[in-house]
């Protein structure tokens, strides 16, 4: 079942003076479940892609439709609940509310949709153990490593049961091993949740273990495969 | 939820938040004790002035404030002393007889209003006994007996028991004079009262003036906000032969005095409570500025505009509650323990009619006043920080998204 459809999306900066095409003409679809890794250089329109996607950008022209929604006709305030009920975000600087604890911060969407405090606590406490910091919940993200605060950051982006998480570069300020560990945490959770994965990356250890790989280059979709 | 991070966000620069909180604390205990200081200077002088020179209002015959001539004095003293009388919320009432007299002694010459009083009434109006630094209050076996301040004193050389001659214009025009002894010296507050001042038995003013009746007649009240209820009563029921005056009108450099204390203390609340707005301006621009890319993020997972403003102007109102709270619950504190305990000014402020120690006031009114303009320079303050996190663009301030 198809979740996203992208219509000849395009974003162009500077329209009226020198014209710079982030995104072109790109026509795509995600089904639920997928484990997507968009691939390409630096400046090569990824990140803009993402951002469109996510709703936190406003194309020049196209449509995004999520689950029969268009993304692109919504109102601000519409998109801003359409992300918090419906989309989960792991930023690269895992972004992480520094006052508030692991469990806090996975909490704090949930918090933000009203949902009862007792359901709050179990499925962070759930998703927490789930990737490996049921001992942590209480630490704030200072205490944490770099590794751990990503993970939280997935656990926070999942914790509301969104239609399909963005990640934009996840693992780019990891270590090798804080890669894998998020990398196995990512595939069995895609799983074993069903949630819907589309990340950004410039690592290949991350493409290896995406089950589709589009590659983008100049704003365009060079090449869209499945393994 | 947004009370609960901004409640934690205010303590992530504890140093920062410190100083401002401490800078609301001082600025708002000092405001709170400087309004009531003043209030406290204000209402002394007002006290002393009324209880020793004018009351809380006087009836005079209708030419007697404006010419000050003798022969000005009240037709009838009961008439008014009847309708005064039966205003229950005068406590005290008192005659008075007034002349321009010329004092002289052997040694130098001076001139000053003569006031005779009839002590058993002035006893319960007047506090100028209470500065009596020698003698008597026109007490004892003196005949003619006379006050005079101890500037006077040691203007003319008088001491206790002194003789001074007094010389006057008496009811037929013509310059009368009598030997007066010196029965008390006071020094008040209130130096050009001192200076301009003595005080005889009201008889003995009367045998040299050869007029019998008063100038005046003053009366105290239990509480100064009764005053228009009298006036308004006087204003129906006084003859038109007379005219009354509050103190307002007797003494009104006094109250352009406690106008202008009011004022520049209210001044100086205005320009704390300017300086804590910058502050706080100052520090939630820098918050927004360092919390930019955090913004960004709370608006990218589905925070809304309203929640990120709310929980700004819940930090800016943090950050103003404790230090105001906590410096004016210290300023109040400090004017309560100095109001009992006074506030030692010393003796250099005697020429503008201040005391050495000053009790201030504690004026609710006032500090309700100081929280409420605090309160709605919080609310204006926190509210240009916050429009402009509303500005910031979620996919601006995550370049990494």
């Amino acid at each position: 079942m198809e979740i996203i459809e992208i219509k000849n999306l395009s974003k162009t900066y500077n329209p009226k003076t020198i014209p710079v095409h982030a995104v072109n003409q790109v026509n795509l679809t995600f089904k639920e479940g997928e484990f997507t890794a968009i691939v390409g250089a630096s400046g090569s329109g990824k990140t803009t892609l993402l951002n469109m996607i996510g709703g936190i950008d406003n194309p020049t022209d196209g449509e995004v439709w999520i689950a029969s929604n268009n993304l692109t006709r919504m109102s601000e305030t519409q998109k801003t609940k359409f992300r918090r009920d419906h989309i989960g975000f792991v930023f690269q600087s895992y972004n992480l509310l520094p006052v508030l604890t692991a469990m806090e911060n996975v909490e704090f969407i949930m918090e933000m949709q009203g949902r009862p405090s007792k359901e709050r606590h179990s499925r962070s406490k759930e998703l927490l153990s789930a990737i490996g910091l049921g001992d942590r919940l209480h630490s704030r993200p200072g205490k944490l490593s770099g590794g751990q605060q990503q993970r939280v950051a997935v656990a926070r982006a999942l914790a509301h049961k969104p239609k399909f998480v963005i990640a934009d570069e996840p693992t780019a300020n990891l270590d090798s091993k804080s890669t894998t560990d998020l990398l196995d945490i990512m595939v069995r959770l895609n799983e074993q949740e069903g949630v819907t994965f589309i990340f950004s990356t410039h690592d290949q250890r991350v493409v290896e273990r995406a089950r589709r790989v589009i590659v983008f280059e100049d704003g365009s979709v060079k090449e869209d495969y499945t393994k | 939820m947004t009370t609960r991070l901004a409640w934690k966000n205010i303590w992530r620069n504890k140093i920062r938040s410190l100083i401002f909180i401490g800078a609301a604390f001082f600025g708002l205990a000092l405001a709170i004790f400087t309004i009531n200081l003043m209030k406290g200077i204000a209402a002394q002088r007002l006290d002393d002035a009324v209880s020793i020179q004018t009351g809380h209002l006087q009836v005079q015959n209708k030419d007697f404030n404006t010419f000050r001539e003798i022969d000005q004095y009240i037709a009838n003293p009961e008439e008014v002393k009847d309708l005064l009388r039966g205003q229950s919320q005068i406590v005290s009432i008192t005659e008075r007889m007034v002349a321009e007299a010329v004092l002289t002694t052997p040694e130098n010459t001076g001139i000053a209003q003569l006031t005779g009083v009839k002590p058993e009434m002035e006893t319960h109006f007047s506090a100028l006994k209470d500065y009596l630094v020698e003698g008597t209050y026109l007490e004892g076996d003196l005949p003619k007996p006379i006050l005079v301040s101890k500037k006077t004193a040691e203007r003319l050389k008088l001491n206790l028991r002194s003789k001074v001659i007094v010389t006057l214009k008496n009811i037929t025009g013509e310059i009368v004079g009598g030997a007066f002894r010196v029965s008390g010296i006071f020094e008040t507050p209130n130096t050009p009262y001192d200076e301009n001042n003595a005080i005889v038995e009201y008889s003995d003013l009367s045998e040299l003036s050869g007029i019998k009746n008063p100038h005046e007649i003053a009366v105290l009240v239990s509480d100064r906000m009764q005053l228009a209820h009298i006036e308004n009563f006087l204003a129906k029921n006084l003859p038109s032969a007379y005219r009354y005056y509050s103190w307002v009108t007797l003494l009104p450099q006094l109250y352009a005095f406690n106008n202008f204390t009011e004022a520049v203390s209210m001044l100086f609340t205005i320009i704390i409570l300017l300086g804590l707005g910058f502050g706080l301006l100052n520090t939630m621009n820098m918050i927004v500025q360092e919390r930019t890319r955090e913004i960004g993020m709370l608006r990218a997972i589905g925070q809304s505009q309203w929640s990120v403003f709310s929980m700004l102007v819940k930090e800016s109102g943090f950050l103003m509650f404790i230090g105001s709270v906590m410096g004016i619950l210290l300023g109040i504190v400090i004017v309560i323990v100095t109001s009992q305990t006074g506030v030692p000014l010393g003796s250099g402020f005697a020429a503008l009619g201040i005391r050495a120690t000053i009790f201030p006031v504690v004026v609710w009114p006032m500090i309700v006043m100081v929280c409420v303009l605090a309160t709605i320079l919080t609310a204006i303050i926190s509210v240009f920080p916050a429009f402009r996190a509303l500005r910031i663009k979620p996919h601006s301030a995550l370049r990494d998204l």
